[in-house]
């Protein structure tokens, strides 16, 4: 097993004992919570009787219903309305503070959490959502739970867990310009499959992630769950330290800010004496965009490729359900929708990248755009930048904070076999709200260049501000 | 929760690898506040996809209609850490057959999905490559045939034929066997030590 490494360091400081069937009891330092997971959560506790053992560790957040065009209660959709008002009376009865719809501090958890400075080096956080991967970006052990678990961390700051093995995965390299964080997770999901995190948590680190801002990090941990690392991690540095300060929940006096800093500088794992359960390494030198062909998130490829030959039955499945060809390019596939935000990609950085494509030009006819800050602070800072005139010049709706299209649990969804040029995370079938709806994953910028185009381009070669 | 040794039942088969969550259950079905009626819409995009092409599917397909074990392929449940996928397999055709209690895989589950269908009750197992080809094919063609799982043997029973079982984490059996996967009375029993702990953690000290 991995040695010294900041995950080991993590896990050793949070455990509490050993369980007769071999997993350990690890105390949970920070528990985020929304309103899809967790009702059943609270029923579970009440039922039994139990208090929420840590409310001043929990944070709430309401995020996948919201509807991002008109926020006015009651919800419009009857279903969401409920389910935000049961988030509302569980906050409540047990003093839990929660960013609700009003909140200057509202939006997605996992932009959220980061932004507050909520999340912190050295904790291990949970949340009832499998992209809480994200959160190790600055140095966390974060992961999603189940509802059951849910509960027992409500009920007790507590969780059962085996301990993980962990791959550092080494990249190095210079992005070219139009390449970026989100191209790297995606290509080496495609190297790796799908399934090779099972049991591992995921370090990234090397040159081009000691380079990367903390939206990249944030970016290339969030998709460690697709693959299949429920947990990724970046070892803290002086980027992380820059980020947290000032931020609403790190201490503000500055000696106490810097002696926790220095604990969470302690805590990377240290070259000299680390050990991993495996490495592998990527040179990202000559990463060009990249794009998905089917319907996980595994199956991509760099813009200039064509789609492969099927391997497996799974491959063809996935062919067919997009109504492409093996050897065909996904250049030049046109697009009805355009949808740029979610957990992965709706961060400043994101809207800046993508407004820069977008400066200058329309949307092209018929071509559905939507902009979804991350969160209200996101949304506050771009319209200070001005990016919603940009967006809204261009002809792209420019939204409300929530999740959005990246799950379709609100009004925002796809019609048809309609093809949407996506920043999420998830190709899978129907993930975007239309049982036959096709996704293809990519990066903000390339996003914003479908939508101007009315298809996939490269957006190296076309003509867009950009250059 | 009371000790199992044995899941008897008959079969329904979903040969596809990588069935994610959303597959399962399609997130517009999320909108709820209590698991209860999750059932009917389980893999509903699927379904009605077979529907549309004049096929049938086989949670529609009335040789299947009282099965309680699924038999499906590899990394089912990658995805999304939500336990409603859990849910609408075990709710579907509740009040007939009593849900699915159990799936028989050939490979690893996703790891989330794992923790929450155990949690919850239901069993994910695996067994060798050639043998769940055996498998499949003697369900599909006796689906009122019933196979019968034996936690203390490991193994998995139909008519003459017995494979082995196998769980991703060793832990899983013990807690079946003893009756002790209600990891909520387990982790309350240390509350103080976490309690403990917590004040001693450097960023909450």
């Amino acid at each position: 097993m991995a040695q010294n490494t900041l995950y080991n360091k993590i896990f050793d400081l949070h455990k509490i004992r050993q369980l007769p069937t071999g997993e350990w009891q690890v105390a949970v330092g920070l528990h985020l919570i929304h309103e899809v997971t967790s009702p059943q959560a609270f029923s579970m506790l009440k039922e039994r009787g139990l208090p929420v053992a840590h409310p001043e560790l929990t944070f709430a957040v309401v995020d996948h219903v919201v509807p991002t065009e008109d926020l006015s209660r009651p919800l419009s959709d009857p279903l969401a309305e409920e389910m935000l008002q049961h988030l509302e009376v569980n906050c409540h009865e047990w003093n839990i503070k929660f960013f609700d719809l009003a909140s200057p501090e509202q939006g997605i958890v996992h932009v959220v959490g980061p932004e507050l400075g909520l999340t912190q080096p050295g904790k291990i956080i949970c949340c009832g959502d499998s992209h809480t991967s994200t959160h190790g970006a600055l140095g966390a052990l974060a992961f999603g739970i189940g509802t059951t678990q849910v509960a027992m961390v409500l009920g007790t700051s507590s969780l059962a867990l085996s301990e993980l093995k962990v791959r550092r995965i080494e990249i190095t390299g210079k992005l070219s310009k139009g390449v970026y964080a989100k191209d790297v997770i995606l290509k080496i999901i495609s190297v790796l499959g799908v399934k090779a995190g099972w049991g591992y948590a995921y370090e990234y680190g090397g040159s081009t992630v000691a380079d990367m801002s903390m939206a990249e990090r944030m970016t290339l941990c969030n998709m460690s769950i697709e693959g299949g690392a429920i947990c990724g991690y970046v070892n803290p540095d002086q980027i992380t330290v820059d980020y947290l300060r000032g931020r609403q929940y790190v201490p503000h006096d500055p000696k106490k800010f810097d002696q926790l800093s220095q604990w969470w500088l302690t805590l990377a794992s240290n070259p000299k004496e680390v050990k991993y359960d495996d490495v592998v390494k990527f040179d990202v030198n000559n990463l060009e965009p990249m794009v998905t062909w089917g319907t996980n998130p595994g199956q991509g490829i760099g813009i200039s490729e064509r789609i492969p030959e099927p391997k497996t039955a799974d491959d063809q499945d996935a062919l067919d359900y997009m109504k492409f060809k093996p050897g065909e390019f996904l250049k030049n596939k046109p697009v009805g929708v355009v949808f740029i935000g979610s957990c992965t990609n709706g961060r400043l950085e994101d809207f800046v990248q993508a407004a820069q494509v977008v400066k200058g030009h329309h949307v092209a006819p018929g071509v559905r755009a939507l902009v979804v800050p991350g969160s209200r602070l996101v949304k506050q800072e771009a319209e200070r930048l001005g990016l919603d005139k940009i967006f809204r010049v261009a002809g792209f709706s420019w939204r409300e904070p929530g999740c959005s299209m990246c799950i379709a649990m609100n009004p925002d969804k796809l019609i048809g076999d309609e093809i949407c040029a996506a920043t999420s995370n998830r190709n899978y079938r129907g993930r975007q709200g239309s049982p036959v709806g096709r996704t293809i994953l990519m990066s903000p910028a390339m996003a914003a260049a479908a939508a101007v185009a009315g298809k996939i381009v490269d957006l190296r070669n076309e003509i867009f501000n950009f250059y | 929760m009371s000790k199992t040794v044995t899941i008897t039942g008959r079969g329904i088969i979903l040969p596809d690898d990588n069935i994610d969550t959303d597959r399962i259950i399609p997130s517009r079905f999320l909108k709820c506040v209590t698991f209860d009626n999750l059932g009917g819409d389980v893999l509903a995009d699927d379904r009605s996809a077979q529907r549309k092409a004049g096929a049938i599917h086989p949670f529609d397909d009335p040789r299947y209609h009282r099965a309680t074990i699924l038999i499906t392929g590899a990394n089912f449940g990658s995805g999304s850490s939500r336990e409603h996928a859990v849910h609408a397999l075990t709710k579907w055709n509740k009040d007939e057959s009593g849900g699915i209690k159990a799936i028989i895989a050939k490979g690893k589950y996703s790891e989330i999905f794992f923790g929450n269908a155990m949690a919850n009750g239901l069993v994910c197992l695996m067994v060798g490559a050639r043998d769940w080809l055996d498998l499949t094919e003697m369900v599909e063609h006796d689906p009122q045939q019933k196979i019968t799982i034996n936690f203390d043997k490991m193994a998995v029973s139909l008519g003459q034929k017995t494979w082995a079982l196998e769980f991703q984490q060793p832990a899983a059996r013990e807690a079946l066997l003893s009756g002790s996967w209600d990891n909520l009375t387990t982790l309350l029993e240390a509350k103080d030590a976490v309690d403990a702990r917590l004040t001693t953690l450097p960023y909450l000290s």
